[in-house]
């Protein structure tokens, strides 16, 4: 049963709610404008929640609803440790962190020698151009070194002089 | 008796208490800014401005409430008389949106008072223009859009159960305004495009405002995103207030009063 159904239930509930209104108004009514005015408003509000939530109802179908329940920002994160922007300092000193439960295309060059670690639960990760399995790696990376991120989940990758795998 | 004296009569607690609350709030204004703190001042009438606005959205649902209470009230044989609906319907339109446009009117002059005094620059006539924007545009379709609602429960009656209906077709009348919004503004190209107003925020005030330090020139900003301000809303807001007043003129001739 897909998650949708409830869903359906709930706007068939409300449009025989609304049809079983619009009958004891046509049946009670005698002014034919407030007869016409209402049904035709009523059906322009079942006809645009019905787009509306048909537009949903495919939006969620090609996409899947990880994605839309896990947010997509339109835009790529841009950031690096030498700018220190989405970067945290603390007590072992600074850290660059990007972590994502779900994360695509995704590119990083170490441009200063520095400490890293960098983990993934699946998906395609490649450290100079090298495959990695899942896992979490951790060490010092030369300036020039390349991350690419294919697609991976559960990705966390610190930069920093503080990046652990803890 | 005439209709207008008879509507400000039976509404004199909302709109007496509705100007009560705005001149006591210009008077705060013009004390904190011949205090000579116009800062705060502009602090606090940005934040109050947020509570202000929304109550004009009384007007419309007393507008509604009233016709309903009056429909089904002992006096309703009161409503059936020989004038045509157009005047009911104009007197009871006429004093809802005088009274929110005198309403809309001191809170924006106010309002452009505290800024100047700040050193907030702008054209002579952007305080107006802003009023009569959102008096055509927001307010006199909603002002309508209650008497229409309280006349379509009338006419229709559509008893306990089916009041839902009648919120349906409010829902849905929303639906098509916005719609008609987002229509006429991508389809209709040859609206004219109003200018883009002249706005200088200080480099005193653009800090508390969350702007980036330094003289903020708002036409200069948004004059390479876009050509001019869409005048869509405010010919829609005509047509839809238009449409729905000759409706609701129609609808008083049908309701069956008493």
């Amino acid at each position: 049963m897909s998650i949708f159904f409830p869903i359906a239930i709930f706007y068939a509930v409300l449009l025989a709610l609304a049809l079983w209104g619009a009958w004891l108004g046509w049946t009670r009514s005698k002014s034919p404008t407030a007869r016409y005015f209402t049904v035709a408003m009523a059906l322009a509000w079942a006809i645009f929640t019905g787009v509306e939530a048909w537009n949903s109802y495919q939006l969620f179908s090609d996409t899947g609803i990880v994605e839309l329940a896990g947010g997509d920002f339109g835009s790529p994160v841009y950031g690096d440790f030498s700018t220190c922007s989405l970067c945290y300092e603390g007590p072992a000193g600074k850290v660059y962190v990007v972590a994502a439960s779900r994360i695509s295309d995704g590119h990083y060059v170490f441009a200063t020698e520095t400490n890293y670690s960098l983990r993934f639960d699946s998906g395609q990760v490649e450290f100079n151009y090298e495959p990695l399995e899942p896992g979490c790696y951790t060490g010092e990376a030369k300036t020039g070194d390349v991350i690419d991120i294919v697609e991976a989940r559960k990705f966390r990758l610190e930069v920093g002089k503080a990046a652990s795998c803890d | 008796m005439n209709l207008v004296a008879l509507e400000l009569r039976k509404h004199r607690i909302l709109i007496g208490g509705m100007l009560l609350v705005v001149f006591l709030w210009a008077a705060w204004m013009a004390r904190q800014v011949l205090a000579g703190d116009s800062l705060v001042a502009l602090a606090i009438n940005l934040g109050s401005l947020f509570a202000l606005t929304p109550i004009g959205l009384l007007v419309p649902v007393v507008l509604a409430r009233t016709l309903g209470g009056e429909a089904s009230g002992p006096l309703a044989f009161l409503l059936t008389s020989p004038r045509r609906g157009l005047a009911h319907v104009g007197a009871r339109f006429g004093v809802a949106l005088a009274t929110l446009g005198l309403y809309y009117a001191i809170l924006a002059g106010v309002s452009a008072w505290v800024a100047s005094s700040v050193g907030i620059e702008y054209d002579g006539w952007l305080p107006l223009a802003t009023w009569g924007y959102v008096m055509v545009a927001v307010v006199a379709p909603m002002v309508i859009l209650g008497i229409v609602y309280g006349l379509v429960v009338a006419a229709y009656r559509p008893g306990r159960g089916g009041q839902l209906v009648a919120v349906a077709s409010a829902f849905g009348l929303f639906k098509v305004w916005g719609w008609l919004v987002s229509q006429a503004g991508e389809r209709l190209t040859f609206l004219p495009q109003l200018p883009i107003p002249r706005l200088t925020v200080p480099q005193k005030v653009a800090p508390y405002l969350g702007l980036a330090p330094g003289d903020l020139d708002l036409k200069a900003g948004l004059q390479t995103i876009i050509d001019g301000i869409p005048s869509a809303p405010v010919f829609v807001g005509l047509l839809l207030t238009v449409a729905l007043f000759l409706i609701a003129a129609r609808l008083w001739e049908e309701v069956e009063w008493a």
